[in-house]
């Protein structure tokens, strides 16, 4: 589910690696901020994929190469280049919470935010099989 | 309910009850009034708080739920709230008028322990259904179930009954089997009156489909509710003692109702749920030709917001 919910990000964010220029290069800062509104998507059932246009923005301390990627994808789903903040909207599609991070290209994580999948019904744990009357 | 309704009024010596608020669907001839739904309810979950929770496989439910296996848990849930429906009933004395508005409470929930179950549903064809899980297995589900299925027809809900004989509300028992075949859902009821009523069958078979459409979730069911040949007499027929200038003598055989319902269902958030289902269902000839119909069709249309209490 989550892996179809990734290939469905990268179609929808537009694939991925587009790199917006800028001036000026520089190192990431500890003071990044990541943000993402609305920070909920809520579904009828526990399970089914949950839909909802994010908007995801971001902001760092000095200029530098910066992705945003979420954690069920390996690939960023978008790039920026030279640049202190950016922001992009993003079709998300998942059945489960997900976090999102903002790191310089190769580098870890400066910030990670997360999306939180909530429902309204639970879903059904299924017992042992079994015959009542038989 | 509505036996205890109008017996209030007779012993009140007042006027008629009340609009009875809604309805009629074709799973009953069927209508449960939202009022005697909701007294129903209140007497089942209070029940169910002083045993414990208990198993719900309605198929409206269970469609909405875009459940594709047989699922079973101990527990269950609870839905408050209003629903608005727009109704148009085809058969006299089911509602003061034969079409109308109203408002009236949404309630809607399912409890299961250890097999047993309670599940209610104003919204649905059916309003409280008790019952027993038989057997079970990976997408099959074999249940005793026990239900209301026709409702009142009296003079004290349409002045143009004057003279007939008030048609009770009767309690049927028998055996339902569900089936789940991906995100359809076929289901088969047959049940027998043990209400001294009429001691009629009614055999019901409704098919089922589910889609989410992003975080909407759209569901058809595809009804035939079958009525023998005693159930049709007591409802719509016409004895020759009943004979007025308005109501010829009727005697019915079988007959049955075709119903389509679609209706789509939408989480506001965590606890809040906005749903709307539009009714149609034709009735057969042996139930259209009787002097109590006004209508060979009828449909019912309501959107309802509900908290939900899990």
């Amino acid at each position: 589910m989550l892996l179809r919910s990734a290939c469905m990000a990268c179609v929808f964010s537009g694939a991925g690696l587009s790199f917006a220029q800028s001036g000026g290069q520089g190192a990431a800062s500890e003071d990044a901020r990541l943000s993402i509104k609305p920070s909920r998507c809520v579904a009828l059932h526990e399970g089914q994929i949950c839909y909802q246009n994010i908007t995801i923005t971001w902001r760092t301390a000095f200029p530098g190469n910066y992705c945003v990627y979420w954690e069920v994808a390996p690939q960023p789903l978008q790039c920026w280049e030279n640049t202190r903040s950016g922001r992009f909207e993003f079709d998300f599609q998942s059945a489960a919470s997900v976090q999102f991070s903002l790191r310089p290209l190769g580098q870890s994580a400066l910030a990670i935010t997360p999306m939180r999948v909530a429902w309204v019904h639970r879903a059904r744990q299924r017992k042992r099989l079994n015959w009542r009357l038989f | 309910m509505r036996t205890r309704a109008k017996g209030y009024t007779r012993l009140q010596g007042g006027p008629k009850p009340a609009r009875r608020l809604l309805r009629y669907t074709p799973a009953t001839m069927n209508v449960m009034t939202i009022r005697s739904r909701f007294f129903l309810l209140a007497l089942s979950l209070a029940g169910m708080l002083a045993s414990g929770w208990a198993t719900a496989n309605d198929i409206a439910r269970e469609v909405r739920a875009g459940r594709d296996q047989a699922a079973s848990y101990d527990g269950g849930f609870l839905e408050l709230g209003l629903v608005v429906e727009v109704f148009s009933n085809p058969l006299m004395g089911l509602s003061e008028e034969d079409n109308g508005v109203d408002i009236g409470i949404a309630l809607n929930g399912e409890y299961q322990w250890r097999g047993l179950f309670v599940e209610a549903n104003t919204e649905s064809e059916r309003g409280l259904v008790l019952g027993y899980n038989l057997a079970r297995g990976e997408r099959w589900l074999l249940d005793i179930i026990g239900s209301n299925q026709h409702d009142e027809i009296s003079e004290d809900m349409d002045d143009r009954l004057e003279g007939l004989r008030d048609r009770e509300l009767d309690f049927m028992l028998g055996l339902r089997s569900t089936h789940y075949f991906g995100s359809n859902i076929f289901q088969l009821e047959w049940m027998r009156d043990i209400s001294d009523r009429h001691e009629g069958v009614a055999v019901n078979a409704s098919l089922g489909k589910f889609w989410q459409v992003r975080n909407w979730n759209v569901h058809a069911i595809l009804t035939y509710r079958h009525k023998s040949a005693r159930v049709m007499e007591y409802y719509v027929g016409v004895r020759e003692d009943e004979v007025t200038d308005r109501f010829s003598a009727y005697s019915p055989g079988a007959g049955h109702i075709s119903g389509l319902e679609v209706g789509i269902t939408l989480p506001l958030s965590e606890k809040w749920i906005l749903r709307s289902t539009a009714q149609y269902f034709a009735l057969s000839d042996a139930m259209s030709e009787s002097p109590l119909a006004t209508e060979d069709a009828g449909g019912i249309l309501l959107t309802s917001v509900t908290r939900v209490f899990n």
